[in-house]
């Protein structure tokens, strides 16, 4: 017992402290040696915000992941993801602990990603935050976790309050909040409002996007060139995190790069497809599993995932605040469900796909509770569709036999 | 003037207990199993207790019934939550605890006390059976072990093979499994053992737990679960001779309270 | 013979004495921050959707680990127990709602729909914003049933809800006082009756009721005060068995209950006034600003000295489930002894529940000796 204390006392000794990730940056460097160039920008990436943000010489802003985080950047300070940091602490396997810590003041009926960032904060791994943002577009838990994060931190907590619905009037209400956020945050972080720095994120922002556009369309190419389980690991997270900073442009560009490589020489990441399949749900199971071992065996690429689909259109630096707006009211799972299936029509179609596995991940009520109705409308349209109950951070939830059975299945139909 | 016994009966959903408290000690108590019918089961229970004493029925002054079924039984005076009556129950039987871990057939629960060895707390888990009784009854025969012998075999090893299942069902799928890959029987009961006491640490959180714990229900016979909650909790754990009868003990002493400030 | 009981009785004597209006249109809502008197201005009839049972039926429609009374209002609308409805009007709630919104369109299309946009922070900007919802609102009305909504039909409509409002008001006040004339069980049970039935009714009623009501000398009860607050939504079954184990609950800060009681202040514009009115009430869990909520938890526990809280959250009702630490902190800080309870939506009380509610009577009974 006391063996394990001090062994958590020690790793979050070495979590707090910047030179961890100065040192790990070689280590880790030399260990991706044989990665693509876009991966070994990510660990880079993440190396260099942990660093900052535990370095605390400027201030750190949590943030959850639908806010955009050109915000942030474009005050000038350092953000951090508690739910990025969630998936990548279950990614590494060390999700368990966390969510037990958590388990203890929280129902084990919330999102366990959300369990983990509980936990992590309770234990005291997280940098300290500055100020505490977030936006209640999406879901719930956010909204009430982030603002009890607030407490335990002892931080101020602000938040966006994006409406559900179109109207003439939303654009100005939205844009109202998100002018006095951003004020509040520069008053209270005593930070200054430059515009330039603003003009420059947005620039990135842009450019950036242009490479998602680009990609979104290499990714059509039969056969499918690019892996959706890594879609779904560290091209969301460099979308959630890195958009509007130099690390986003450079992995973006990257990544194109070397998907238009391959899809020139018809190199799919398969070696042979014969079932093109659509991922729904912005998340997958980050601890060790099979399903993507599972659809490979059968020949079933994972040719796209909803959470890339670009849904916001390019920003405007002379016009900041509105054209966030824009972004945050064109999110398609805000909002009634028309939107999500709309994208999905779309993916469908330009995505050449057979079947679509819907994820449904423990505790996300706002994504699984559309599966049923996506479900059926597609079937409607003859669109083979099935639904993976899961859990995408606790192990403990994970049934490999009937996970490989529903799987199998699925590609059974298709045949 | 003859003697006043005080009579507690526990109708758990597994098995049940009646003890019968006098003035001054306990007289006797009887255990068996709860069937289908509760009713008589307490009623059979409460006559095995009374025979084994050599008394009358007549000299029974208060019943007091508690546990799952203790709305059926038709002759008690009052009801009291299985929750006090443990924690009643351990207190008088170990002066100095301060933290009740109780598992039963079908559910768990922790209690802490204060110093005057009144309630503070608890946390109870009846969700699903993983981690009780019924559990290790279940993973017993599929082992092929005698349910009382898990607790000695478990001790035989070193460590414990890994169960990742939360679900009794599952759970037993998954010990089959190993069985078949090979593992050690004796790894496999360590494994499950953990697994349960793990559970309890976990629910235990939720509270302030100090010690002495004392360790009650039916599962506290199996030594190989007391050993690694005296692990995990990091202290000793104090076991009745009869862990079994501590809820009803805590029904009688209730009983016995009852009367007194009757009179 | 029960209070509530003597109240139905009371009122249906009164319904079928007054002119039935039928063929009225009725609408069906979830959320008592709907402001019902746009209903009642614009003539149709509302019906609260509370289910009597739970179901399973819509574990397929929506997906089993959800809200069992989000599951259990879309059962019964799949088995075809709300076909005499002639719409819907929700609100953004909470994920759940707004996914149960879209699945009754998807699976039932009720001839009208709509989701009203609910902020979630209170500011003069989102009451501006609340009120022109309201103002769609009564667009879509008008244009579907063919009716008008006027000023003045909106500002007698909140007169009337007014009126409801003060009497059951008058109904809550009688409680922690010692010698209560009823008990807070039949209190809900007949706060039940006004979302079935006409208002003009209701409120005569209500009048007769509290004119003749009397000391009740069965209802004094000794046992320890409780309120409880959360999700509970299926009926006065908890309050009835914490009345039965010899508690007393003298508050409840639920939706059934007396959370939604401050009267609207009429203004020159009658919507905006709703708009204020219904976002400044007493906050539910799913609204920002919790410091407010537990200042109001606070504030009821001294009105009525309860010594203790239950706080109760429906199984994966994520507002109230993520609000539940922080709410239990604030409590165990002022010395509150707080049970906190994850139910089901059944229409009965798990045995489970009971135990729990039992135990933590006897923790607070022994205290008063």
């Amino acid at each position: 017992m006391r063996d394990k204390e001090t062994r958590v006392k020690l790793l979050r000794w070495l979590i707090h402290s910047p030179t961890t990730y100065r040192v790990l940056r070689p280590i880790v460097d030399l260990q991706n040696i044989r990665e693509n160039t876009a991966y070994r920008i990510w660990v880079r990436f993440l190396l260099d915000i942990l660093r900052k943000a535990y370095a605390h010489k400027r201030p750190v802003i949590w943030m959850n992941s639908f806010l955009p985080i050109e915000i942030v950047y474009g005050v000038g300070a350092v953000p951090f993801l508690p739910e990025v940091m969630a998936s990548l602490v279950g990614y590494m396997g060390w999700g368990e602990y966390p969510i037990a810590q958590a388990d203890a003041r929280i129902s084990t009926d919330l999102c366990s990603f959300y369990r983990c960032a509980f936990g992590l904060a309770l234990e005291g791994f997280l940098p300290r935050p500055n100020l505490i943002i977030s936006s209640s577009h999406l879901c719930d838990g956010a909204n009430k976790l982030f603002h009890y994060f607030s407490q335990i931190c002892g931080c101020p907590h602000l938040m966006l309050d994006p409406p559900y619905s179109e109207s003439p009037s939303t654009h100005q209400y939205m844009t109202d909040q998100l002018k006095d956020l951003v004020e509040k945050t520069c008053g209270l972080l005593r930070l200054p409002l430059d515009q330039d720095r603003i003009s420059v994120v947005l620039n990135l922002s842009n450019q950036t996007r242009q490479y998602l556009v680009k990609i979104n369309e290499l990714r059509r190419a039969v056969p499918s060139p690019f892996p959706g389980s890594e879609g779904l690991s560290y091209l969301a997270g460099m979308n959630f995190y890195s958009i509007g900073s130099g690390w986003g442009l450079r992995f973006f560009r990257s990544l194109h790069d070397d998907i238009e490589k391959k899809v020139a020489n018809k190199k799919g990441y398969l070696f042979e497809e014969k079932h093109r399949l659509l991922w729904l749900h912005h998340v997958r199971p980050y601890y060790k599993n099979e399903i993507f071992q599972i659809l490979a065996e059968r020949k079933a690429a994972v040719s796209f995932e909803e959470s890339n689909y670009l849904y916001w259109p390019p920003l405007d630096p002379a016009q900041p605040w509105k054209s966030m707006v824009d972004k945050i009211l064109s999110n398609i799972w805000a909002g009634p469900l028309e939107r999500r299936m709309k994208a999905i029509e779309e993916m469908v179609e330009n995505y050449s796909i057979d079947g679509v596995i819907h994820f449904s991940h423990w505790g996300c009520r706002q994504s699984c509770g559309g599966a049923a109705v996506i479900g059926d409308w597609l079937k409607e349209r003859g669109v083979p569709y099935i639904v993976l109950p899961g859990d995408c951070m606790d192990p403990n939830n994970y049934s490999p036999g009937q996970t490989r059975t529903r799987l199998e299945a699925f590609i059974e139909m298709l045949e | 003037m003859g003697k006043e016994i005080y009579v507690g009966i526990d109708i758990g959903s597994l098995s049940s207990e009646a003890l019968l408290l006098g003035e001054e000690e306990i007289l006797a108590y009887s255990i068996m199993g709860t069937g289908a019918n509760p009713q008589r089961t307490a009623r059979q229970c409460l006559e095995e207790a009374l025979a084994k004493a050599g008394l009358d029925e007549k000299a029974v002054s208060i019943v007091v019934a508690t546990g799952y079924g203790r709305i059926r039984v038709p002759f008690k005076a009052r009801e009291v939550t299985e929750i006090t009556c443990h924690a009643r129950g351990a207190h008088f039987l170990f002066p100095r605890t301060r933290t009740v871990i109780d598992i039963g057939g079908q559910d768990s629960k922790v209690i802490t006390l204060d110093d005057k060895g009144r309630i503070n707390d608890f946390v109870m888990n009846d969700k699903c059976a993983a981690g009780t009784g019924r559990f290790l009854e279940v993973m017993a025969n599929a082992l092929e072990v005698e349910l009382s012998d898990m607790g000695s075999q478990s001790l035989q090893v070193r460590k414990g093979v890994s169960i990742t299942s939360m679900c009794t069902v599952f759970a037993e799928s998954e010990v089959i499994s190993l069985i078949a890959e090979g593992h050690r029987v004796k790894e496999i009961i360590r494994g499950l053992h953990e697994s349960i006491s793990g559970r309890i640490f976990r629910m235990a959180k939720r509270l302030r737990v100090r010690k002495e714990i004392t360790f009650s229900g039916g599962v506290a016979k199996n030594e190989g679960i007391a050993d690694a909650l005296k692990i995990l909790f990091g202290m000793s754990i104090n076991i009745p001779d009869e862990p079994q009868i501590v809820g009803a003990l805590g029904a009688a002493l209730y009983a016995r309270d009852v009367a007194l400030k009757d009179k | 013979m029960s209070q509530s009981l003597a109240f139905k009785k009371l009122l249906n004597g009164l319904k079928s004495e007054a002119s039935e209006v039928r063929g009225n249109p009725v609408l069906g809502w979830t959320c008592t921050y709907l402001p019902l008197e746009i209903l009642d201005a614009a003539g149709l009839s509302s019906y609260r959707i509370l289910p009597e049972t739970s179901s399973e039926r819509a574990d397929a429609y929506l997906d089993p680990n959800f809200c069992p009374f989000i599951k259990a209002s879309l059962g019964k609308v799949l088995e075809g127990e709300y076909s005499f409805l002639s719409g819907i009007v929700m609100l953004n709630t909470c994920d759940g709602m707004r996914r149960l919104y879209d699945a009754w369109r998807f699976y039932c299309h009720p001839p009208f729909s709509f989701l009203l946009d609910l902020p979630r922070i209170v500011t003069s900007s989102s009451i501006a914003f609340f009120r022109e919802g309201l103002v769609d609102l009564i667009g879509k009305i008008e244009r579907h049933f063919g009716v008008t909504v006027t000023k003045d039909g909106l500002a007698s409509a909140i007169e009337e809800a007014n009126r409801t409002r003060a009497l059951i008001r008058r109904l809550f006040s009688s409680q922690g006082r010692g010698d209560p004339p009823l008990r807070h069980s039949d209190i809900l049970d007949i706060l039940a009756e006004g979302w079935t039935n006409q208002r003009k009714v209701f409120n005569k009623a209500l009048d007769h009721f509290l004119a003749k009501l009397e000391v009740d000398s069965s209802v004094v009860s000794r046992g320890p005060k409780l309120m409880v607050t959360g999700s509970l939504l299926d009926g006065s079954l908890l309050i009835r068995l914490i009345e039965e184990l010899g508690g007393e609950v003298v508050a409840s800060d639920l939706c059934i209950g007396e959370r939604f009681l401050d009267g609207v202040i009429l203004g020159s514009d009658p919507v905006l006034s709703l708009s204020k009115a219904y976002l400044e009430k007493a906050p539910c869990a799913r609204m920002y600003d919790t410091e407010r909520r537990i200042l109001h938890l606070k504030h009821e526990l001294d009105k009525t000295k309860a010594g203790g809280v239950i706080y109760f959250a429906l199984k994966f009702c994520d507002p109230y489930l993520y609000e539940a630490p922080a709410a239990e902190e604030a409590l165990r800080r002022i010395g509150v002894p707080t049970l906190f309870i994850e139910g089901e939506y059944t229409g009965r009380i798990s045995g489970g529940t009971r135990t729990r509610v039992q135990a933590f009577l006897e923790i607070l009974g022994r205290d008063a000796g």
